[in-house]
This record gives structure tokens, C-alpha cells and sequence, in this order.
């Protein structure tokens, strides 16, 4: 891993996310639909003058390639504009949602890697036995299981029956919690405050589990296989011959190697679960970046729309290559 | 990994272990479920009717309206009208804002300025500006008194004063448009406590209340010590929600899925009319529907009791034109009701023995109705059929007197005439599909706008109901119904035909 290695990287990403606002951007235009007729309502009190005249303020009847370019110099200079529909700066809006959309994916793929790892290994050691099974059948489950219809079953069998679970939002309000990071786990933690950590959680869970279901499915079908492979090699074989405990050579011999292609599959599927759980946002009212794009995709909200994939695009990009980093760390073999 | 697991699993453990009791709505807490966030917590920077929803509990206006849509003193105590442009108010004495602070007729003036006067808003415009057209300032006349001043006369602007909320000039200027965007700041019985965004607005009793509208009982501070607006947005968890415990009122329940609530032992379903009318534009200017004869026979040849039943469950009222019940200036007509072999001979009369051809242009959510409607035209010997647009296609056609019957609807969250009748039917208005042009009613409207009372007022809109009834430039349809859930907990709350939730007098029972 040289320092001209990770350069190189930064500078080939910059193409790609210019390439990615200016898809948005055109996608986003030619899409019919206008942001001013939207904001003010069907049918609402207004004229036709009354809106250009608010179209001419926002700079919507400029060119299209000025109003692009314009963007772009704002990005440039750390400014993403104005949401037109709720008419504040685009950055506070994201900053506003980033916290819950990752601390839910982080917490929703941790939870399905303490279930998927384990289960993957052990079906892999002892294949074609009841646990192998099981798992077989929860990951077909798992992965074919709509996340609108899991979440709300979960909502009907936790929060409705038995009420232990909350239905929707982040945190119940009444534990004091002083915002710091805006990661109300980390802010409870570093606070002591340990109510607002349980209700935290408490809020977590079922969205986690909801939207981890798919990923704990994947990776536990990945690690399974990948395992059954390395189990097979020849190093493998030697290990146990050299009489080191099977345990020995299934932690520390097999599982290192057979982890490549897991860290793969999660580390892309963050950037797919950062992106793709406005449904399970919208299912427990969770505050996250997918509803607001959406909404601002709604409501044509041009600005707000290209802020926040411009941020998946980074995301997905950084995810990238965290996982080329972590390869070197898994296997010496790999140098970049 | 091992040290890591332990790690992950103890902190979920301690997490469930610690956190005590879950947090339910408690006996001095009312929490409402909204299908939407806020856009803004600024009362003059939006044009949205959930955000004035949540707003209007922590602001009030110079005035207010009861729930059956009387407009009342609030803010102001009385007003009079000194000429068809000049509107002195003269305000309650002393009402405080939440700060302490007195409020005066310098913040009216700051706030109706704000509205009405170009880039007052972080450099741009109001997008509420056009509600107050042709309002164009203020001017204080003593610290009690304020002026506002018109380029026209305006006979509705107290129609359209509820929902113009008063900002605090001395704050507002203090902490800046961003700020206040974030911080609100009122007189209203509730003060602004936190917003997470997309999830949840707080807010807390505010104890030095004047006490509201003199005209809506109880006059006083508000029940409830806290009033939570929870943001759901599926309307599925929206139910779960209320049948947990967890919400006390939820908005926007699909009339199929009022069954869960009403087979619950802990919340009931309670209705009032919406604000929205629903209609069938016909082209008067061109074509077939040029002869009154044959849209007299298109009022007969739809059963809107069916359509309403059908697709509504019965949860919606036929109206005689095109005015809501609720409405000022309501003219209590019988509607034209389902008689095909009437429709039958006047179109024989008009010269359509064998009926004709024709296409209900519609968009994509209200398809399966204007299928329906074209099913029974069909039976009465028109034949039709139904396309499906996207509007902003459509919109140019329609303004273009291009298209012959188009499936429409239009929201009139003032319940003022000014507000629907004379934008879909005044000659040449911005809602005008049909092309239709009365003079009659031309001048009906004139007159309506210049006088401010409102008996004048109203005898202009009956008259002018009078005039379009018998004219028909539409099938006239039904208004729907709100369906709202709501916890037996809840006590004294009616829900409004504006769809506002007012919360200033709801109390609950544990």
C-alpha cells in the first residue's frame, strides 16, 4: 500500500461522482414535473406570474447547462444549495439524517454478522446437519422475504401483541439526551446516560433486524461456502495432520481465508443498504436519508436530490475501497 | 472477533436491561401520528398544510376559525374596514410571546411584511405571498393598532387570515431566518420544545397562554402538559402505531383499513368532511358539450351515491355544485341524482339519439373512477373511453380547449368560495379547464370581492351556485371525508373540515 496508490484512487473517484451529479442532474430535469407548481399545491392560490416570478428567484428558468454548472461550482466551494421545498441549506438537511441512516445500517449489519458468521461456519463444519439446515431454509427466508411485509409483522408481533418494542421513530423524548455526534447510542454512551441508550436500542432493533435480514442471509450463504471451499485446501489438511485442535485451524487457519469474499459482499452491501432502506425508514418512521430523497424526488427538489446521492455516491466509493484496504489486511498476498 | 461478540451482545443485553420503562404516551402527554414532516418550523416560508397543521399549536393569527369554519377574534379582538383598501385591527393587550416578551402591532407589521413584500426571506419572496394578494404592507397606527393596506379590495382576507401565524419582530431580527426556521417562536398555547427531524416535533404547555379565541371554549392554557407530532409515514405503522398505545390521534386512515381500528378496544374512528371537491370538467368552448341540454344529461347519467359508495365506502357527501357544505355561501341545492332515461331523452333532445363518442382524460391515482364513469355513460349511450396522463402534459391541452371531459379535483383548505369557485369557473381564471365564461357570475364574483361582509358576500356565491347549477359546466361530484383514529383516551377533540389539528383544548384520560 504505497501513499501514490491512495492518491491515484482519490483522483480516479472524481470523474465518476462528477459523472454521477450530471446524470442525476439531467435525469432529474427531464423527469416532468415542476418543484414551484409542486411546492405550492394543486390547486392552490397562486398565479402563473406568482410562479415564475418564484422560479426566477430560485434560478430555475436559467439553462439548463448554467443551473449545472452553477451546482457544480457550489459543490466546489462546499455549498449544496438550497432545498426549495423546505428552503434551507441542503448540507444542514443531510447532516441532519446522516447519523440515523448510518447508525441504523451499522447497527442492522452488525447484528447480522453476529448471527450470519457463526451460523455460516458451523454449517459449513458440519454440513448437512439439522443447524445446516436451519440455516439453509432462514437464508432462503431471509433473502426472499419482502422488507415491507418482515417489518411490519415485526410491528404487529412486538410493538401491537406484545408491546415491548416501540413502532416507529428513533428515541422516545424525555431522556434527556444531549445531542453531541447525533449518534444517540455514541452520545448515550459518552454521556452516561444509559435510559436513553435502552430506548435507543429498543428503537433499533426492529428496523436493524428488518432491514439485516437480507444481508445476514447473504453472508451466511457466503461464508458457508467459501468455508466448505477452504476447508477442502491443502494447508488445511496439513494443519490438522500437524495435530493442531480443529478449533485452532477453523478459527484462525480457515477463517481467515474463507472471510475474503464476506468482507466483499459487506462491505458493497453497505453502500446497497445505506441507499436502498427508505422502505424500512418509511415502515418505522425512521429519520434517515432515504426518506428525504425520496421525498425530494417527489417534489422535484433538485438540489436536495443531487446533495444526497452526490453523499451515496461518496459513500459507495469510500466502501469501495475500505474493502480494498481490508483485502491487504485478510490476505498478504494482495499489495497494492 | 470473539472479544467482539461479547462486546456487540453485553451492550444489547444492558441496553434492553436499563431501559426501564417504555416510553408510552403518559396521562399529561398527547401524541399525534402525521403522514409527513414539516418542510419548515417558519410560518411564513411554506405552503403546506401539514406543517401549518403542527405549526398553528405553538402560533396563533389575528384570527382563527371554529371547527364549523366561522372565522373568530385571536389575536386581534375586533377589526373594521375603513375603506375597500385600508383593514385597522385592533390587538389583544397584552399577550406575550413564549420569550416574555409583549406582543405588539410592530410584529404584526413585521410578519404581514414579511408575507407580502419581495425577498424578505433570506432574499426570497414568501411563497405564501399570493394568499395575501392584494394585500401590500402595514402600518402601525399605535401600539395596539395596525393597519393593512390593500392595491384592492379584498373581500376575503379574514377567509384567508387564519392561517398567517405571528412572528415576533424583535426575535425574529435577533437570531435570523435560518434560526427561526429551526426555533419557533410564538404566542400559541404551546411552546417549541425539540424537532428531530423526520421523526418527531415536542412541544410543552405554555403557562402564560392568554388563553385563545374568546369564542372557542375553554378559554384558558392548554390540557395537556406535552403534545408530541410523530411522523409515520406508512399508513400501516400509522395504525399500529394508535393500536399500540403508542400515538393517541392518527390522520389520513384508508377507509379499507378503518376496520382494524374500529375492532380495537382502545381507539375509534371519528370523520368530518375534507376540503377537497371532486368534479368532471366538461369543455364548454368546443365540441358536443357546447349545448347545456347535453351537460344537464351528464349530470343525470353518473350515480356519484355509487361512485361515493363504491370507492369510498360511503365515506363522502354528493354535492349540488361545486362548493363543500362546510363552505361559507354553501347553497343548499337538491343535486341533479342518477336518472339514465332522463339522460337518455335529453340527449334524444339535443340531437344525440344514438349518443356519441368521447374520451375522459384522467391521471394514474383516479383511473379505476373514471373507468366507472365511463362505464355508465356507456349505458346511456355515450360512448367512452379513458386515457391516463401525466398532468403536466395535460395541463397545456386542457388550457388549449383541446380535451372534452377531464376527471379533476381541487383543495380549498379556506372553505371560502374565493378560494374554488372563482379559480375553476370565472372566466378565464388560472383553474378554468372547462372554458366556461358567465358574465352573470363574472360580476357576481367583482362584487363579492369588493364588499367585506359577509351576508353580501354570501348572497354573491348562493346566486352564483344558482347560475352554474343550472348550467352544468361540470358533472358535479362528492367532497370525501377525513378519516382520522383516535385513542378513547382523547377527550374533547372534533376534528376540522380544514384538517388542521388544534390541540390547544384536547385533554386525555388514563
Amino acid at each position: 500500500m504505497t501513499f501514490s496508490y491512495i492518491v491515484r484512487r482519490i483522483l480516479q473517484t472524481l470523474p465518476v461522482l462528477i459523472g454521477i451529479t450530471f446524470i442525476v442532474f439531467l435525469i432529474m430535469h427531464l423527469t416532468p414535473g415542476d418543484p414551484v407548481e409542486i411546492m405550492m399545491g394543486r390547486g392552490s392560490v397562486v398565479t402563473t406570474e406568482q410562479i415564475e416570478q418564484i422560479r426566477h428567484e430560485l434560478g430555475l428558468d436559467r439553462p439548463l447547462y448554467i443551473q449545472y454548472f452553477s451546482f457544480l461550482g457550489g459543490v466546489l466551494h462546499g455549498d449544496f444549495g438550497r432545498s426549495i421545498l423546505q428552503r434551507a441549506p441542503v448540507m444542514h438537511l443531510i447532516a441532519d439524517r446522516l447519523p440515523a441512516t448510518f447508525e441504523l445500517t451499522i447497527f442492522s449489519i452488525i447484528i447480522s454478522l453476529i448471527i450470519a458468521i457463526p451460523v455460516g461456519v458451523i454449517s459449513s463444519v458440519k454440513r448437512y446437519s439439522l443447524l445446516d439446515h436451519i440455516g439453509t431454509v432462514s437464508a432462503l427466508a431471509g433473502v426472499s422475504m419482502p422488507s415491507f411485509w418482515l417489518g411490519l409483522l415485526l410491528i404487529i408481533v412486538f410493538s401491537v401483541k406484545l408491546k415491548i418494542l416501540p413502532v416507529t421513530g428513533r428515541a422516545n423524548y424525555g431522556y434527556g439526551l444531549a445531542p453531541i455526534t447525533n449518534f444517540l447510542l455514541i452520545d448515550a454512551v459518552i454521556t452516561g446516560n444509559w435510559g436513553a441508550l435502552g430506548d435507543a436500542i429498543r428503537h433499533l432493533l426492529l428496523p436493524a433486524i428488518t432491514l439485516g435480514s437480507y444481508m445476514a442471509a447473504l453472508t451466511m450463504r457466503v461464508t458457508r461456502s467459501s468455508m466448505l471451499e477452504v476447508l477442502s485446501r491443502d494447508y488445511i489438511r496439513t494443519a490438522l495432520a500437524k495435530g493442531l485442535s480443529h478449533k485452532v485451524v477453523i478459527l484462525k487457519h480457515a477463517m481467515r481465508n474463507a472471510l475474503v469474499p464476506t468482507v466483499t459482499v459487506v462491505t458493497l452491501n453497505i453502500g446497497i443498504l445505506l441507499g436502498g432502506n427508505m422502505i424500512v425508514e418509511s415502515v418505522f418512521g425512521w429519520p434517515g436519508l432515504g426518506r428525504l430523497v425520496i421525498n425530494a424526488v417527489y417534489t422535484r427538489d433538485y438540489p436536495l436530490v443531487q446533495g444526497v446521492v452526490l453523499i451515496y455516491a461518496l459513500t459507495y466509493v469510500v466502501m469501495n475501497f475500505i474493502a480494498d484496504l481490508l483485502y491487504a489486511a485478510l490476505n498478504p498476498k494482495v499489495r497494492f | 472477533m470473539k472479544r467482539m461478540l461479547v462486546v456487540a451482545i453485553s451492550i444489547l443485553v444492558s441496553g434492553l436491561l436499563l431501559g426501564g420503562v417504555l416510553g408510552w404516551a403518559a396521562g399529561d402527554t398527547l401524541v399525534i401520528g402525521i403522514h409527513q414532516d414539516v418542510t419548515t418550523l417558519d410560518p411564513g416560508n411554506h405552503r403546506d398544510r401539514e406543517t401549518e397543521t403542527v405549526i398553528r399549536n405553538m402560533y396563533d393569527g389575528l384570527v382563527t376559525r371554529t371547527t364549523d369554519m366561522v372565522v373568530v377574534p385571536q389575536l386581534a379582538e375586533s377589526w373594521e374596514v375603513v375603506s375597500p383598501t385600508e383593514w385597522v385591527f385592533h390587538l389583544r393587550e397584552g399577550v406575550k410571546w413564549h420569550d416574555g416578551e409583549l406582543f405588539t402591532a410592530e410584529d404584526v407589521k413585521f410578519t404581514i411584511d414579511r408575507l407580502v413584500k419581495e425577498g424578505m426571506i433570506n432574499g426570497l419572496t414568501s411563497p405564501r405571498k399570493s394568499l395575501l394578494d392584494p394585500v401590500n404592507g402595514a402600518e402601525v397606527i399605535d401600539t395596539y393598532t395596525v393597519k393593512l393596506t390593500l392595491d384592492a379590495p379584498m373581500g376575503h382576507l379574514l377567509a384567508f387570515l387564519p392561517f398567517q401565524e405571528m412572528v415576533a419582530k424583535h426575535y425574529v431580527e435577533e437570531v435570523g431566518d435560518d434560526y427561526l426556521a429551526e426555533h419557533p417562536m410564538g404566542t400559541g398555547p404551546f411552546k417549541f420544545v425539540l424537532r428531530d427531524k423526520g421523526a418527531q416535533i415536542v412541544m410543552e404547555r405554555f403557562d402564560d397562554y392568554y388563553g385563545g379565541s374568546p369564542d372557542i371554549l375553554p378559554v384558558g392554557p392548554a390540557q395537556v402538559k406535552t403534545v408530541i407530532f410523530k411522523v409515520i409515514p406508512e399508513t400501516s405503522s400509522r395504525i399500529a402505531a394508535l393500536l399500540a398505545g403508542e400515538v393517541d390521534i392518527i390522520e389520513k386512515v384508508p377507509t379499507d383499513l378503518m376496520g382494524q381500528i374500529e375492532a380495537s378496544s382502545n381507539a375509534t374512528i371519528t370523520t368530518c368532511n375534507g376540503t377537497r371537491s371532486y368534479f368532471v370538467e366538461l369543455n364548454c368552448s368546443n365540441g358536443v358539450f357546447t349545448d347545456k341540454k347535453v351537460r344537464q344529461a351528464m349530470n343525470y347519467a353518473i350515480d356519484m351515491q355509487e361512485i361515493v359508495a363504491t370507492f369510498y365506502s360511503g365515506l363522502g357527501a354528493v354535492i349540488p355544485t361545486i362548493l363543500s357544505p362546510n363552505a361559507i355561501g354553501y347553497a343548499d341545492l337538491d343535486p341533479y341524482g342518477y336518472d339514465p332515461n332522463k339522460a337518455k331523452e335529453m340527449l334524444a333532445e339535443a340531437g344525440y339519439p344514438n349518443g356519441f363518442s368521447v374520451v375522459i382524460d384522467t391521471e394514474d391515482f383516479s383511473k379505476n373512477v373514471a373507468q366507472a364513469y365511463a362505464q355508465m355513460l356507456r349505458e346511456v349511450g355515450i360512448n367512452a373511453s379513458v386515457q391516463v396522463w401525466e398532468w403536466s402534459i395535460l395541463k397545456p391541452e386542457l388550457l388549449a380547449g383541446k380535451r372534452q371531459i377531464l376527471l379533476a379535483d381541487w383543495g380549498n383548505g379556506s372553505m371560502d368560495p374565493q378560494g374554488i369557485f372563482v379559480p375553476k369557473l370565472g372566466t378565464g381564471a388560472r383553474g378554468n379547464y372547462t372554458g366556461y365564461s358567465n358574465k352573470t357570475l363574472d360580476l357576481l364574483f367583482s362584487l363579492s370581492q369588493i364588499t367585506s361582509d359577509l351576508t353580501e358576500r354570501e348572497e354573491c356565491f348562493i346566486q352564483g351556485q344558482e347560475i352554474i347549477y343550472e348550467d352544468c359546466p361540470m358533472v358535479w361530484g362528492y367532497v370525501t371525508k377525513e378519516v382520522y383514529g383516535v385513542s378513547k383516551r382523547v377527550q374533547n377533540w372534533t376534528p376540522s373540515p380544514d384538517s388542521r389539528i388544534n390541540l390547544q383544548d384536547v385533554s386525555v384520560s388514563d
